[in-house]
């Protein structure tokens, strides 16, 4: 790994979700004033431009605030972003290595790791078919026949989901 | 004898398994969307968004 960090990339809709939004969810997924010396894994928001950074910075001084501690006791580094590289293809999509069925169609669709990453089927249905989120089924069932998955497999995403509803 | 070759199997896939692995080639990011072949992606690579990155260790 030499001197990378693991990281996710978001491209986000900035009429439907805000960078302090996305922030706020950083914010609750970690412990940011726990020890965080480790290169490879550690906790931090990697901003693009001028304005990242400063609603970055200020969004740590509130987290600061709201944990009732100093900001310089926030372990959390602030960076600029650096050249991004995509994992290999068996780190993308975690949640869907339980689902072989749709993981091989998803694969044989994008065989390689950037376009499986960039996927917008692939990464919400890694969200559906994960854990740790909240989860709109009516909205799933609404937007699954425009994902373009096989007959077969939509018919099962569809009565999971019904069953959940 | 047996469990000798199975030990000396187990090595060379796992050997073969890691060779594999190392061998993907990395790439990255450039600014462009290749997952196009779905509906939904060839729809989606054409919006502009905006790009968050997080380190989550």
């Amino acid at each position: 790994m030499g001197d990378h960090t693991e990281a996710i990339s978001i491209d986000y809709d900035p009429q439907l979700i805000s960078y302090n939004d996305l922030l706020g969810h950083f914010w609750n997924a970690h412990r940011c004033e726990r020890n965080n010396s480790s290169r490879q894994y550690m906790n931090a928001v990697f901003y693009q431009n001028d304005e990242q950074h400063k609603t970055a910075t200020a969004s740590l001084e509130a987290q600061a605030k709201r944990l009732g501690i100093d900001p310089s006791k926030v372990k959390t580094h602030i960076l600029p972003v650096a050249e991004f590289t995509y994992a290999e293809g068996y780190h993308q999509k975690y949640y869907l290595t339980r689902q072989s069925d749709i993981r091989d169609f998803l694969s044989a669709t994008y065989p390689d790791a950037k376009s499986l990453a960039d996927s917008t089927v692939a990464t919400r249905l890694n969200a559906y078919l994960g854990t740790g989120m909240d989860k709109d089924w009516k909205i799933f069932l609404e937007e699954l026949p425009s994902y373009g998955l096989p007959e077969n497999l939509e018919k099962r995403l569809e009565k999971a989901a019904q069953q959940k509803r | 004898m047996r469990k000798f070759f199975f030990i000396i199997s187990t090595i060379i896939t796992t050997m073969i398994g890691h060779k594999t692995i190392a061998n993907e080639q990395l790439v990255t990011e450039d600014g462009n969307v290749n997952a196009q072949n779905l509906p939904l992606d060839k729809e989606t690579s054409k919006l502009s968004y905006e790009t968050a990155t997080f380190g989550i260790g």
